[in-house]
This record gives structure tokens, C-alpha cells and sequence, in this order.
């Protein structure tokens, strides 16, 4: 939390990672400790594991759990079936699983967890270690599936059509670096979006305690506005958790299509 | 900024976490779980498209008996107007085979009856000769004395008559 010490606001201490069991673990002489992330994601699979058996029922009339889940799928294979189109049905279980394992890391991430002495809410997707994995992973996919449907050929995604001759090494070099920085900009948005929510709402709580610290007029009024700001800054929050999962997602997409159909 | 400054040390531990749990939620959740529901849902659908297309069926059906009904009171309405029309023309004609039959058996009997009617009167007019001679012969006897041959009196008479 904020204000540990005599005053000083320290926002980024919510993101250390402490090992919480295992410090000397190793593999291949790399330290893999289980920390609050690794328990954290082990947290957002039991969430999401219990939250899709809700979806298992199959009736066919769906309760209100069942109609919840079923949105959540529906919704990821219609932005599939919008943006690659029937060819895209087989990558739906991988962008459901990233669509899903991220809105459920932004939405943990938010839960008020540290009114309870000793625990403090941890989003593992606002560290650049997990969304840069998440962001190659897509992007490895992308370009496992580009090479392997069109071989060179998918070379011509970086070509586009009526490019005139002379201008094509020019715009070719332009458009491998927009795709080359894509895997960046994907795990970069997300890490930001996340870590700059966070520090936001810490800074501001601290504000609501320092205030009434203070024990001065100002410092109450400081306080009230501070309170009613953290307010509007979790719902949009809650907004931006949900924004960032399904920009995620939809990028994930719109790369895969670039990959199944070039232009 | 920890997640910068603790790189070195915890990208290993976040890197295997994430991995583990992540091909765990792609194969649970993704590739096993989602397809099931999916599923359902394309299963609700069928059925409701089914339904749909099973209420349309007999929507047509329904309209097909009504037309096919329509058509059959058509034929049955006019099939009874046919034969109350047969009906009709048969007993006309009918009656009039019997009212001509019943004529010429009455004028047949008409015919017979002239015919006698005129055989009453020639022997109605036979017999007036008869008597009128006899009366003749009579009156002449009374007056006279004299004898009148029977044929001479009634030859008087039938010229008699005539004239």
C-alpha cells in the first residue's frame, strides 16, 4: 500500500512481485519461484474454470449463469467470425482463452482485496514480463500460421495493393516495421493501461488518508474529493479492464486475419 | 517501477506461471470447455430454426387443407345443384310423359264415345223411321181403310224426313 512510511507515497509497491513459497526454486538455472503473480494467475484459472462451469449445464434453456457464459463466447466468435470469417473458427478456443484470462487478471486486479489486513489485489496483466509473453505468443501465431498457409508469399502482406513500383522498397520497409512492432504495441498497451489505472487509484487513496491526517480544513475537503474521485476512476476502471481485454483480443484477431487471408 | 526493476529476477517464475496456467486455461477452457458451449448454443439454434421451420410447414399445411376444403364444399355445393337440377328436369319431363299419355287415352275414349254417340243416333233415327211408318200406316188404316205396304210407308217417311 501507499504511505507505508511516515508520509512517503510509494504508487509502485503494488506491483512487486514477492515469492511467496520456493525462493530457491530453479530450472535450468532459472529462478522460478511461486510469487503472488503465479498465485494470482492460479487464482484467475479457478475463477474462470468455475465461471465456464456455470456455461457446462447445456440446457437448452439457459439460466441467467449459463446466459453469462454463453455471451462471453458468443461474443469472442462473432468478433472470429467478423474479422477472419469461417477460416478463423479454429483459432476462437486461443483468443477465447486470451480474451478471457486477461479481462479476468484486469477484473481480480481491481477487486477491493486489501481491506483485508496482510492481502492486496494483484493484476498480473500490469506487468510487461505477462503481456509481453501474451503479445509473442499471438504474434508468434501469426507468424507460424502466415508462413506455414503462404510461405513467402505472406511477404506480400507488407506490400500493399496498387503500391507503385517505385515506391514499393520504401513502403515494404514501412510496413515490416509496423508488423515487427506490433507484438510491442500489443503487450505495451495493456501493461500501461493496467499500471497507470492503478497508480492513478493508489495515488489518489493515499490523498483520501493524507487528508484526514492532516487533521486541516483543506485536508477534509482534499479527502471528500479524492473519495468521490476514486469512485468515478473504478467504474472507468472497470471499463478500461474490460476495453483492454477485448482491444487485446480484437487485435489478436485482426493480426491472425492479416496471416489467414494477406489482403 | 518494479515491473521493470525486478525483470532480471522474476521473468523466469512469471514465464512458467504464466505458461502453465495459460495452456491449462487453452486446454480446459478454450479447446474442451468452449467448443461445449458453443455447441449448445448452435444446438439452441438448430432447434429454434427447426421450430421455426416445422411452424411454417404447418402454417402451409394447414392453409393447403383450408384451400383443399375450400374446394372440396365448391364441388359438393356444386354437385347438389347438379343433381337437384337432374331431379328437377327429370320430373318435369316425367310429368309430361304422363299428361301425354293421359291425353291421347282421353282422347281415345273421346273418339269411342263419338263413335257410339253417332251409332245411338243413326239407330235413334232407324228407330224414329220405324215407329213414324208404323204410326203412318196407322193413321192411314184409321182415316181411310186402306192398307199401306210396310215399305211404301216407310220410303213415305224417309222422303218425308228429308225434305
Amino acid at each position: 500500500m501507499a504511505a507505508e512510511s511516515a508520509g512517503a507515497i510509494d504508487p509502485m509497491s503494488q506491483f512487486k512481485v514477492n515469492p511467496l513459497a520456493g525462493t530457491d526454486w530453479t530450472l535450468f538455472g532459472h529462478n522460478i519461484a511461486f510469487t503472488n503473480s503465479a498465485a494470482f494467475m492460479l487464482v484467475i484459472l479457478g475463477v474462470l474454470w468455475v465461471f465456464m462451469l456455470g456455461g457446462m449445464k447445456r440446457q437448452l434453456v439457459p439460466g441467467r449463469w449459463q446466459a453469462a457464459v454463453e455471451t462471453m463466447t458468443d461474443f469472442v466468435a462473432n468478433m472470429i467470425e467478423a474479422n477472419i470469417g469461417p477460416k478463423g473458427k479454429k483459432f476462437t478456443p486461443y483468443v477465447f482463452s486470451l480474451f478471457m484470462f486477461i479481462l479476468c487478471a484486469n477484473l481480480i486486479g481491481l477487486f477491493p482485496l486489501a481491506v483485508i489486513p496482510g492481502l492486496h489485489a494483484f493484476t498480473v496483466t500490469s506487468h510487461i514480463t505477462v503481456t509481453g509473453v501474451l503479445a509473442i505468443m499471438s504474434f508468434s501465431i501469426v507468424l507460424i500460421v502466415g508462413f506455414a498457409k503462404h510461405g513467402f508469399h505472406f511477404f506480400s502482406l507488407f506490400i500493399p495493393h496498387g503500391t507503385p513500383a517505385i515506391l514499393v522498397p520504401l513502403i515494404f520497409v514501412i510496413e515490416l516495421v509496423s508488423f515487427l512492432v506490433r507484438p510491442f504495441s500489443l503487450g505495451l498497451r495493456l501493461f500501461v493501461a493496467m499500471t497507470a489505472g492503478h497508480i492513478l487509484l493508489d495515488v489518489f487513496a493515499s490523498f483520501v488518508i493524507e487528508g484526514l491526517n492532516s487533521g486541516s480544513g483543506i485536508g477534509g475537503v482534499v479527502s471528500v474529493l479524492s473519495f468521490v474521485m476514486i469512485v468515478g476512476v473504478s467504474a472507468l476502471e472497470i471499463l478500461v479492464a474490460a476495453i483492454q481485454a477485448y482491444v487485446f483480443a480484437l487485435l489478436t484477431s485482426l493480426y491472425l486475419n492479416d496471416a489467414i487471408n494477406l489482403h | 517501477m518494479p515491473q521493470i526493476d525486478q525483470i532480471s529476477t522474476i521473468y523466469a517464475s512469471q514465464l512458467l506461471w504464466l505458461l502453465l496456467v495459460f495452456a491449462i486455461i487453452f486446454v480446459v477452457i478454450g479447446n474442451w470447455m468452449m467448443p461445449k458451449i458453443e455447441g449448445t448454443i448452435h444446438a439452441r439454434n438448430d432447434k429454434i430454426q427447426g421450430d421455426l421451420d416445422a411452424a411454417e410447414k404447418a402454417r402451409d399445411e394447414s392453409a393447403s387443407t383450408q384451400a383443399a376444403y375450400t374446394a372440396e364444399m365448391d364441388t359438393a355445393h356444386r354437385g347438389a345443384h347438379d343433381a337437384v337440377q337432374a331431379a328437377k328436369d327429370a320430373a318435369a319431363r316425367d310429368t309430361e310423359a304422363k299428361l301425354k299419355a293421359a291425353g291421347e287415352a282421353v282422347a281415345e275414349r273421346v273418339a269411342h264415345a263419338e263413335v257410339a254417340l253417332a251409332d245411338a243416333r243413326g239407330r235413334a233415327l232407324a228407330e224414329i223411321e220405324n215407329v213414324a211408318a208404323d204410326a203412318v200406316r196407322d193413321i192411314v188404316e184409321r182415316l181411310s181403310g186402306a192398307k199401306v205396304a210396310e215399305g211404301e210407308a216407310l220410303s213415305a217417311v224417309r222422303a218425308s224426313l228429308a225434305a
